[in-house]
């Protein structure tokens, strides 16, 4: 059995009512109290002291706990009572010292003068003991107990209990030999607490046992009740409870700090993320107001346009008027300030352009002017031509041929010729022709296709008459050219045969060099476009030409210039 | 004593923990108002940046609108383009055609006449002078008047009988060889004819004014030919007879070159028509030899 168990239960049993239990714990006790109230205050005031330490364990019978040490409160308790009643009886004090006096005179016959010398130090040197020493000597020698009940009581082995003890004496006494008693030893210190050891008489364990027979136990409700509990708790459980009863509002607190910091990070993100909107819509802003701005500028200058283009359209539809004014007057002058002039159409009929046609059919400005042409009736008419001319184009290469023949009444000394020729190619100018004659005359009208129709007749060249290419139906055409040397240059010489009619250009055949060549004519063209303007037809032209190229760079390849 | 201070140490360690949760939760409080006061600030911003955004676009739509229609307005403003041609007397020939276009002038709406652009005229082939008189043809192109006409004709009788006096003092006659039948030169004199080309400038400059005298001397070439303007080196002509045809080999004053068969309708060497009047007649009937059949019609 536990002894220091059992003093909590006896306790415990106390404050639940058991008056028994309080009896058996004060018999338990009472000698330890009792020697210790002795010692200090004599045999007269013992009682006196012991019942008023039970009593005040009676009292605070609530503040003890499984792991308190009952004996070790008892003997403090003596002692401070002890010290209190000597403190507060003055009267009494000679008498305290006469007791004393005589008590270590009982003692004494049979001690030592040293251990009377240690017994007024025995207390002092008991409580500078550690408790659980404290405790381990008042059991050994106040209540008697065994080494193994010591252990038992303590919770602790014999051994342990032996050493506790020795460990204690030792203690107690280095605690008088620091007070000047350097012959203390351990027996020494045995003997002292032996010998001030006295059991209480029966009389006065019966006294006082008869006295607390008739002690309630201390109410226990309300907060004392509180107390009661928690002090009947051991450490661990009360660390236990505490840590309960703390983590509750730690949770609580972390609980809060967990939101508000999620809610605080919500916040945030969504603060960034309208930052980044509204940095995204002033970017567009700022787009916007720029566009705006040049919006507004062009707005400005537009405008600006308009308003001088509604002048100018004032402006002009006056200067048509005046125009129109001057040119129909039946007082017609040259009008200075106007950039047309009126003719008769008698006159326009008896007008020629030398050609009103380029090679490639489209009509020359004078040539519509002449004509008195729309937009719409020039485009007719040019899409018949470029048709037509089209048509012969391909007939001519299809009949094409080269010949050996010479220019004639050239006195030079020839050094090379080439010449191609193209048969009368009656049948298939005459169906084009034909066509071309049924397409201008419906586009034209009466009136100006007989003004067309009498320069087909009268001119080759002049007007339309280029295109038609009449001579081309009865007439075979040739293009000779022929490399010639004058002054000591070389010199290029072309004819253009139609029939009996010849027509002659030349040239230095430095113009027909590759463009990049050093020795090249610096303003090539002029031969190449003379052999059109003479008549060449297209097929003859581009022969000729690519043959002169040829002997140029055969000829003057190699030449830096001339 | 021992339970006391551990259940103080664990309360006061609770204590701490609440605490430090409670500072940290106030500075999380603190930093959940600085957000919600960034956010609301950032939406009240957003707004407003919506609002203005709006406000941009449909101001910006409004005056593209604007743009557009004006835009549109200019385009069908032809005549804003038009007037600029038409403060021109020489225009362009694409603008000319535009210009007429626009004034609706063609064959079939200017009756008995035609309009033309000024800048035409100087290609139409149309002769100006015959002999020294003023052709009716560019009388009418040009608007000439009948006092101007006599004016010019004074001036054009002038010069030729000058030159004809000087031709017929420089005029070189080679001796005829072989097949040759006539061959004949003149040098050129280029202080001569300068000053016969002055005189033909300024006289129709002062008569017709600087555009009318500048088409005139354009289409004069013939007479001037037949003058001796414009000599740049010596004129001269060979005809001679092969297999029955008449060839002519010829340069001209200008520089140019030709060696043609000679027609009853070809030309004779406009230099000199001042020393021939009479052209091929006259000058086979001077060098003795006979023209083709073809030419007695002529």
């Amino acid at each position: 059995m536990n002894d220091r168990q059992t003093d909590f239960e006896l306790l415990r049993g106390y404050r639940s009512g058991d008056q028994s239990a309080f009896t058996a714990l004060m018999r338990r006790h009472l000698d330890l109290v009792y020697a210790t109230a002795v010692r200090k205050a004599g045999d007269m005031a013992a009682q006196e002291i012991a019942q008023d330490v039970f009593s005040a364990l009676a009292r605070k019978s609530w503040m003890f706990g499984p792991d308190d040490s009952l004996p070790a409160w008892l003997y403090r308790a003596a002692v401070l009572e002890a010290s209190h009643w000597l403190r507060g009886e003055m009267r009494r004090k000679a008498r305290e010292q006469t007791a004393i006096a005589e008590g270590l005179t009982m003692n004494a016959p049979e001690e030592s003068a040293a251990v009377n010398a240690l017994l007024p130090l025995l207390d002092e040197g008991l409580l500078s003991l550690r408790e659980k020493e404290r405790t381990a000597l008042l059991l050994r020698f106040y209540e008697g107990r065994s080494l193994r009940e010591l252990g038992s009581g303590m919770g602790i082995s014999e051994d342990t209990a032996q050493k506790r003890v020795a460990t204690a004496l030792e203690k107690l006494a280095g605690f008088f030999r620091k007070r000047g008693h350097r012959t203390v030893s351990v027996a020494l210190s045995a003997a002292l607490l032996e010998q001030s050891a006295a059991a209480a008489p029966a009389a006065v364990a019966t006294s006082l046992t008869q006295a607390f027979a008739q002690l309630a136990p201390p109410a226990a409700g309300g907060l004392l009740g509180l107390a009661a509990r928690w002090m009947s708790l051991t450490k661990v459980q009360c660390a236990g409870l505490c840590c309960a009863v703390a983590i509750v509002p730690v949770l609580w607190e972390a609980n809060v700090w967990h939101t508000t910091k999620a809610r605080a990070q919500i916040l945030t993100l969504e603060s960034e993320r309208l930052r980044i909107t509204n940095a995204e819509l002033q970017a567009d802003i700022d787009a916007l107001r720029s566009a705006l701005s040049i919006s507004q500028t062009t707005l400005a200058k537009t405008e600006d346009e308009a308003s001088k283009a509604r002048l100018g359209e004032r402006h002009y539809a006056d200067w048509k008027k005046r125009v129109h004014n001057k040119l129909f007057s039946p007082n017609y002058q040259w009008p200075e300030d106007c950039p047309f002039v009126r003719i008769s159409k008698s006159l326009a009929s008896t007008i020629q352009l030398f050609p009103g046609v380029s090679p490639e059919g489209v009509l020359l400005p004078e040539m519509r002017e002449l004509l008195g042409l729309s937009p719409n009736e020039r485009v007719q008419i040019e899409s018949s031509i470029q048709q037509h001319l089209a048509r012969l184009t391909e007939a001519m290469e299809a009949n094409i041929y080269p010949t050996n023949d010479t220019p004639i009444a050239f006195g030079g000394k020839i050094l090379a010729s080439a010449s191609w020729r193209i048969p009368a190619l009656s049948a298939e100018v005459q169906a084009s022709t034909e066509q071309l004659q049924q397409d201008l005359a419906t586009v034209l009208g009466v009136e100006r296709w007989q003004i067309v129709k009498q320069d087909i007749h009268r001119y080759s060249s002049a007007g339309l008459g280029p295109v038609f290419k009449q001579d081309l139906a009865s007439r075979p055409r040739q293009g000779i050219a022929w490399i010639y040397r004058e002054n000591g240059e070389l010199d290029v010489g072309i004819s253009s045969l139609i029939d009996q009619g010849t027509s002659v250009a030349y040239s230095p055949l430095r113009e027909f060099l590759p463009e990049d060549h050093p020795a090249r004519e610096q303003q090539p063209g002029s031969l190449t476009a003379s052999m059109r303007w003479m008549g060449l037809d297209e097929p003859i032209a581009q022969r000729l030409e690519k043959w002169l190229k040829e002997q140029a760079l055969v000829r003057l390849g190699d030449q830096n210039g001339i | 004593m021992n339970k006391i201070s551990i259940a103080s140490a664990v309360i006061l360690t609770a204590v701490l923990i609440v605490l430090g949760f409670k500072t940290s939760a106030r500075r999380w409080d603190l930093e959940t108002q600085s957000a919600r006061a960034e956010t609301e600030n950032q939406q009240l911003v957003s707004v407003h940046l919506s609002e203005e955004h709006r406000r941009l676009e449909e101001e910006h739509g409004s005056i593209k609108q604007q743009v557009s229609t004006a835009e549109e307005f200019l385009r069908s403003l032809k005549g804003s383009t038009l007037n600029s041609l038409s403060m021109r007397t020489n225009i362009p020939p694409a603008g000319a055609e535009q210009l007429l276009s626009d004034l609706g002038y063609n064959w079939n709406t200017t009756g008995d006449y035609l309009v033309v652009s000024k800048s035409s005229l100087a290609a139409f082939s149309i002769p100006a002078i015959h002999h020294t008189t003023v052709i009716p043809g560019i009388s009418e192109m040009l608007a000439i008047t009948p006092d101007e006409n006599a004016a010019i004709q004074q001036i054009t009788e002038g010069i030729a009988g000058e030159y004809a006096a000087w031709a017929k003092e420089h005029i070189q006659r080679h001796e005829p060889r072989g097949k040759v039948l006539a061959k004949y030169a003149l040098a050129f004199d280029p202080g001569f004819s300068q000053s016969l080309s002055n005189r033909l400038s300024q006289g129709l400059l002062a008569i017709l004014g600087p555009e009318r005298s500048a088409l005139f001397i354009g289409h004069s070439s013939g007479f001037m030919s037949a003058v001796g303007i414009g000599f740049s080196k010596e004129a001269n002509f060979e005809l001679t007879l092969k297999s029955e045809e008449l060839w002519i080999e010829q340069q001209s004053s200008g520089g140019g070159k030709r060696v043609c068969l000679i027609k009853e309708y070809s030309d004779f060497p406009g230099e000199f028509r001042a020393v021939f009047p009479g052209g091929w007649a006259e000058l086979a009937e001077r060098e003795h030899f006979e023209l083709p059949k073809s030419f007695s019609t002529k």
